[in-house]
């Protein structure tokens, strides 16, 4: 090239101006680093995440339904085209020993697993049966270590028993899942404290359930879009819609399916229940012939035993009487003995009387013989006699008279009867001599008679006594024979009877049994049927089974971190513009300065007759040079550093891997050529002017600037009030106007980010406080099962009122709504406190201009939350449109707008609910409040978690600490600001001041030849410098409120409210550090001009 | 008695690189109190580097220079410069006024920081510019500001007024009202004035000529009976 000396000039100038070129370079490398480095940030987040949900398969979907998922259901999402689909088991537990609560999702080894890919940390899957790996969250590292043996124990009321084959596993290692990218928060469960600690995974065949518990479905297509971009987000929308159609018909369908298999089983759970009726009934009357037959058995016994008695009393008695019969006998025979020997003894008497009789009779006998024979003869001769005088009689009978005749015939009569009489009395003679004769034959035949009857008696008492003897020995015989046979009879009624008691003690044993199975089965059949009922009423009342539709969005870590992304993309917006005003800034400054002192070569080159082209050419060169060193290596430090650094701050909350540096050919160009732009403007502008003038000019020095009287002076009531070193600083000050101008807005630029750094950090950090802390006073949320059955309603009361340590409850109706006003929509949450007195110790309404003034729940009318407010564009006095989840829509007025960070709210007062819907409020939330310090949550948790009437418990803190842990890490960015506005600061400060000191360099040689100490000289620079801070610090703070205001709300997203409030030591703490910053200036500038050749300075210009 | 001045085998090298360049080779001489001395001499012969030496703006290497009976050669930086504060008055060639301050603030800037200063506003208009006192150096002539300077320097009632060339950037009658401002100085103020010029014209007005070639004093002649500056002529 032919202008080599311009070039070798342009690079010694560099050289020599070492300190100038390198403010420019590093005004420019901080600006570009900044601009690059925070744009690149968010798509550098995106682009991590998405390269992560890539290599381990994100899902795009998750299927769910109330009511669980079957085969049918497994194959018609498997049917979609284009599709991968997983359908898994999973459930909530708690772990024993720990208490911790885990989501236990199942896994097969054997199928390749082609959505939400695991990445081992440390260990393995698992691989056998009773193997389980645990999810990397510290929370599980810092208790369990591989090979624990971790138990599970229901949190709820449905034993794990009946989910799973076993309970105890053993940890084999630790996983991350690209589902939870978030490091330890992992939302709510039902088990347990109602937070869950980290997922899990076991064995597919370690579960033991009927249904699959959710299903996950990845498009091939969406790997063509980048997560979280608005394609992807177009692709979900398409997707969804597909999903929606596909399972349009399915509840309808499980629904069907469902009460058919609900009503088999309760018609056989009622079979089963009639069975056991029956079998029960079958054991009563078991039990009622078992008695019966006992009953009869002991009659049997008591008649057998009654009979044995009689019979033994009867045989007693008979041997009795025939022993005393025998007895009798023998006394009779005694007595028959007695008398056959007095018989004996009287015959023997008798016969001897008789022969003594006998002899004395016959000749008795036969005296009276002859008698009788002489009375004869007598009697024959009386008779002849009569027999004559009768015939002579006879013969006279007709001749006598008849009366001699009757009398001779009587007397004849008479004469005979008297022979006859005396015949007769001879024959009675006769006769009694026979009788006589007969009379002792007689005798002696009765003696005879009588000997032989003795004889016979004796004989007869001899056989008697036989008898008697053998009757005897029969009877004892017989007396043996009867005690024999009672003592059997006694053995075999003592053995019945204690075969009767056997039976009996079986028989009551077996009642009591009875009984009691009786009674528990009764119990039981009776729950049964009810629980039957029940079944029978839920299954009659059974909703259609809703299927749920979730996309990534769903998971809360994913769509925190795109929204983190979005804001540093937000941040990206503003804060690099400003860099780069101020880095053009200075680079203008630092050309004019540089231009100013080429002056007189730029006068010897015009002088020589160098184009103006080529004269400028050195200053242009000299900007690029720099600029174009600081843009490259600003871009290269940039893209390394900025979002490795957020990264970090984020990989602390997030599981995602560490990030490569990316490059960015758009922030890349803009960059460069923005900051080409802003130091060729710059260079631009100083150089046209000085080339404007003529050689001449330029070769005489520049004069000084010309003193000038300022405006204060023009007020001498102000102007004499002030020192002399502060007329001179207030004149200096207003001498290099320029100068003045460009540190009050590179100081301002400064403070202003400074205090934008610092209140995004207030607007960050206060929000959980003030939300949490102020605005909601509760601890807790319960969500209560409405439908829940009176008497778990009643426990579950029971329970809140029984727990001392919460101070106050409120009941609330709480949904998830959406409200519209003017076409803007938003979803909200409306909320209808029981009891609007006690609202505000649960909610503080605060006016959201006037924090002093809190509102009450009008009874007509709403309170809306300031976010809404914004977002609906309405104020005081409209009305907004309250949409249902049913397709119904309320009108209400809002009467007042609130202080409110998180989410939306619409606050009704019952009345005005009612006046709005026409409806009750059915309240179906819980707010507890108690003192944390007393109680822990998960005390609580587990408390009610327990009661059949919850549905879940969210616990203010874990709300607060997830929301805060998101937003804390939004402070490194703040930081990096800090940093960088505090780098900024310094290099702003310093050039200025640089700049000032060496075109005054003569003027301060002079005064500290007048013998200014150095302080003095410094303070004489920096008196003005101050000043110019001071202002530049209260202006920075005026434009600090403003560019924080911008900045919140480009990052703030819908559904959040930032704080508007910056601290007040925010305010101080730029203001001091801007001071800090600018002190330091000083102390460098103070060897700078401790070290100045005031000889050399004051040496005449020749 | 001792002089009021007394430098003495005074050295003062300045070395860049391989070459030293001895400025002064061992200077000596004496002043007294109350003198108009002119230090004469041509461009480079080391005069100026005595004039900074004895304004205590430079080190001595070697030798003793004593003003007052205080030998300034080994202060620190921090005494030289309460020396320079308390006991010195400069006057340069081109003024070195702070052109953002009126002349009579010019003249404030050093009285401020001096023990016993003199009124700003009496001293100016001692030499001659009462009426010119709100007037920036802008507004001013090369010699009304070189008066102002004057004025500046005097109004500490410096022990030493040191001059460098005060006439050098001005016209012959401008020159010498200003010489004759700082003639008449010595009795006003009762300083000590030194002149440095490389004019030999000016010296006959001097009561005392201490003339320097190469480094080294050539001459030190004490003048009885010097020219009135009126007389001197260039």
């Amino acid at each position: 090239m032919k202008k080599t000396a311009l070039w070798k000039d342009t690079f010694r100038e560099i050289w020599k101006t070492k300190t100038r070129f390198l403010s420019i370079f590093a005004i420019i490398l901080l600006g570009v680093a900044f601009f690059a480095g925070i744009s690149a940030t968010g798509p550098v987040m995106i682009q991590t995440a998405d390269d992560y949900y890539q290599e381990h398969d994100l899902m795009d979907f998750q299927i769910l339904s109330t009511y669980g998922l079957n085969d049918d259901d497994k194959s018609l999402l498997e049917s979609v085209e284009g599709s991968t689909v997983e359908t898994l088991y999973s459930s909530d537990v708690v772990m024993n020993q720990t208490g911790m609560t885990s989501k236990i999702y199942g896994y097969n080894p054997e199928d390749q697993k082609e959505i939400n890919d695991f990445t081992i940390l440390e260990g393995r899957l698992p691989e056998k049966s009773g193997e389980i790996s645990l999810d990397s969250t510290s929370t599980y590292q810092n208790t369990y270590a591989i090979g624990d043996v971790i138990e599970l124990e229901s949190g709820t009321d449905d034993a794990y028993e009946d989910t799973f084959k076993q309970l105890e596993f053993e940890v084999v290692g630790f996983v991350k899942s690209p589902l939870y990218v978030e490091s330890d928060t992992r939302g709510n469960t039902q088990a347990g404290s109602g937070t869950l600690d980290g997922f899990s995974v076991i064995l597919e065949e370690d579960f033991d359930v009927e249904y699959y518990t959710e299903s996950f479905i990845r498009f091939d297509e969406s790997s063509q879009y980048e997560a979280y971009s608005d394609e992807y987000d177009a692709f979900v929308t398409e997707k969804t819609a597909e999903l929606e159609t596909l399972v349009e018909n399915r509840p309808q369908e499980r629904l069907a399916e469902i009460r058919a298999e609900g009503q088999e089983e309760i018609d056989d759970g009622y079979e089963e229940i009639e069975s056991a009726e029956k079998e029960l009934e079958d054991a009563r009357i078991e039990l009622q012939d078992a008695r019966r037959e006992l009953d009869e058995g002991w009659a049997a016994y008591e008649d057998g035993l009654a009979e044995l008695e009689q019979e033994e009393s009867n045989a007693r008695a008979e041997i009795e009487s025939r022993r005393a019969e025998i007895e009798q006998g023998e006394a009779q025979i005694q007595s028959a003995r007695t008398e056959l020997q007095d018989a004996q003894a009287e015959i023997d008497a008798g016969r001897y009387r008789l022969e003594e009789e006998r002899q004395a009779s016959e000749a008795q006998l036969a005296s009276s013989e002859q008698e009788i024979a002489n009375g004869r003869q007598q009697i024959e001769a009386a008779r002849q006699e009569l027999d004559a005088a009768e015939q002579q009689l006879q013969a006279s009978a007709g001749q006598l008279p008849e009366e001699q005749l009757a009398i001779a015939q009587q007397e004849l009569e008479n004469n005979r009867a008297q022979i006859a009489a005396q015949e007769q009395e001879l024959e009675q003679g006769e006769q009694a001599i026979v009788q006589g004769r007969q009379q002792l034959q007689d005798a002696a035949a009765e003696l005879d008679q009588a000997q032989q009857q003795v004889t016979n008696g004796l004989a007869e008492l001899e056989s008697q006594e036989a008898e008697v003897a053998s009757g005897t020995q029969q009877l004892d015989e017989a007396e043996a024979t009867l005690e024999s046979e009672i003592a059997n009879g006694r053995t075999e009624l003592e053995d019945a009877r204690v075969e009767l008691e056997d039976g009996e003690a079986e028989y009551q044993e077996g009642l009591e049994t009875f009984e009691n199975e009786r009674e528990d089965a009764e119990i039981e059949i009776a729950d049964a049927r009810v629980e039957l009922e029940e079944a029978q009423d839920d299954l009659d009342n059974l909703d259609d089974p809703e299927y749920l539709i979730n996309d990534r969005s769903y998971f809360a870590g994913y769509s925190e971190y795109g929204e983190n992304a979005e804001r540093i993309g937000a941040i990206a917006q503003i804060f690099p513009v400003f860099f780069f005003l101020l880095a053009a800034l200075i680079s203008l400054t630092t050309m004019t300065r540089m231009v100013d002192e080429g002056r007189s070569q730029i006068g010897t080159m015009k002088a020589l007759g160098y184009k103006n082209s080529d004269i400028s050419l050195k200053y242009f060169v000299y900007a690029f040079l720099a600029t174009i060193m600081g843009a490259v290596i600003g871009l290269g430090i940039g893209y390394w550093v900025f979002p490795s650094v957020i990264m970090d701050a984020y990989g602390s909350l997030y599981n995602l891997p560490d990030i490569g540096v990316q490059f960015y050919w758009s922030y890349s160009i803009i960059s460069i050529l923005a900051s080409l732009c802003a130091t060729g403007l710059a260079t631009l502008v100083s150089v046209r002017i000085s080339l404007k003038s003529n050689a001449s000019d330029l070769l005489r020095p520049k004069a000084p600037k010309k003193g000038k009287r300022i405006l204060i002076e023009r007020m001498p009531f102000l102007w004499n009030r002030f020192s002399f070193t502060q007329k001179v600083a207030s004149r200096n000050l207003f001498r290099y106007k320029g100068r003045m101008l460009m540190t009050i807005i590179g100081v301002a630029g400064c403070t202003a980010l400074l205090l934008t750094g610092f209140g995004l950090s207030d607007s960050i950090a206060n929000i959980g406080g003030i939300q949490y802390g102020e605005i909601n006073l509760y601890q807790a949320i319960v969500s209560e099962n409405s439908e829940a059955e009176q008497s778990d309603l009643e426990n579950y009361e029971g329970t809140l009122n029984g727990m001392s340590e919460i101070d106050e409850n409120l009941r609330v109706e709480q949904n998830t709504f959406t409200a519209e006003a003017d076409g803007n929509r938003q979803d909200i949450n409306l909320f209808v406190p029981e009891d609007t007195e006690k609202l505000k110790d649960f909610v503080v309404l605060k006016d959201k201009q006037d924090p002093e003034k809190v509102y009450d729940l009008p009874d007509e009318g709403a309170i809306i939350t300031e976010k809404l407010a914004d977002l609906l564009d309405i104020s005081v006095g409209d009305r907004i449109q309250i949409n249902g989840n049913d397709q119904e829509v309320y009108d209400v007025e809002v009467k007042g707008t609130v202080e409110h960070y998180f989410q939306h709210f619409v606050y009704l007062s019952p009345e005005a609910f009612e006046g709005a819907t026409g409806e009750e409020p059915v309240y179906n939330t819980r707010l507890l409040e108690y003192d944390t310090d007393e109680v822990e949550d998960t005390a609580v948790g587990q408390l009610l978690n327990a009661e059949e009437a919850v549905q879940g418990v969210t616990f203010v803190s874990v709300v607060y600490d997830s929301m805060q842990g998101s937003l804390d890490s939004l402070d490194v960015v703040t930081l990096v600001i800090i940093i960088s506005a505090a780098t900024l600061a310094f290099i702003v400060l310093y050039n200025l001041t640089n700049i000032n000191v060496s075109e005054r360099e003569r003027e301060l040689s002079t005064i500290k030849v007048l013998g200014f100490y150095d302080k003095e000289v410094t303070m004489y620079v920096y008196r003005e410098n101050l000043v110019l801070t001071l202002m530049g610090i209260i202006f920075g703070l005026g434009l600090g409120v403003i560019m924080h205001r911008f900045v919140i709300n480009t990052a703030e997203v819908d559904m959040m409210r930032f704080s508007r409030h910056i601290n007040f030591t925010s305010y101080l703490y730029s203001g001091l550090l801007t001071f800090l910053f600018s002190g330091l200036v000083m102390i460098l500038m103070h060897f700078k001009l401790k070290y100045i050749d005031m000889i050399e300075a004051l040496k005449a210009q020749e | 008695m001792t002089a009021y001045i007394t430098v003495k085998d005074e050295y003062k090298r300045y070395s860049s690189g391989e070459t030293t360049v001895v400025a002064n080779d061992g200077i000596t001489f004496d002043i007294e109190k109350n003198e108009f001395a002119v230090i004469v001499g041509p461009s480079g012969a080391g005069k100026t580097t005595v004039l900074n030496i004895l304004g205590g703006m430079d080190f001595a290497d070697e030798g003793d220079v004593i003003i007052d009976g205080t030998n300034i050669v080994g202060f620190s930086e921090k005494q030289l410069t309460k020396y320079r504060r308390d006991d010195v008055g400069f006057v340069f060639q081109n003024y070195n006024l702070i052109p953002n301050l009126t002349a009579k603030e010019n003249v404030e800037l050093a009285a401020e920081i001096s023990p016993d200063a003199l009124d700003a506003a009496e001293v100016l208009k001692s030499v001659g510019l009462g009426h010119r006192m709100d007037n920036f150096p802008a507004q001013l002539s090369g010699g009304e500001q070189q008066r102002v300077a004057i004025a500046r320097a005097l109004a500490k009632q410096p022990k030493l007024l040191l001059c460098d060339e005060p006439t050098g950037a001005l016209d012959y009658e401008t020159g010498k009202k200003v010489l004759e401002i700082l003639n008449k100085s010595k009795e006003e103020y009762n300083a000590t004035v030194v002149v440095i010029t490389h004019n030999r014209a000016i010296s006959p007005m001097a009561d005392r000529v201490i003339d320097i070639n190469n480094a080294k004093v050539r001459s030190m002649t004490v003048n009885e009976n010097p020219t009135p500056v009126q007389d001197i002529e260039w």
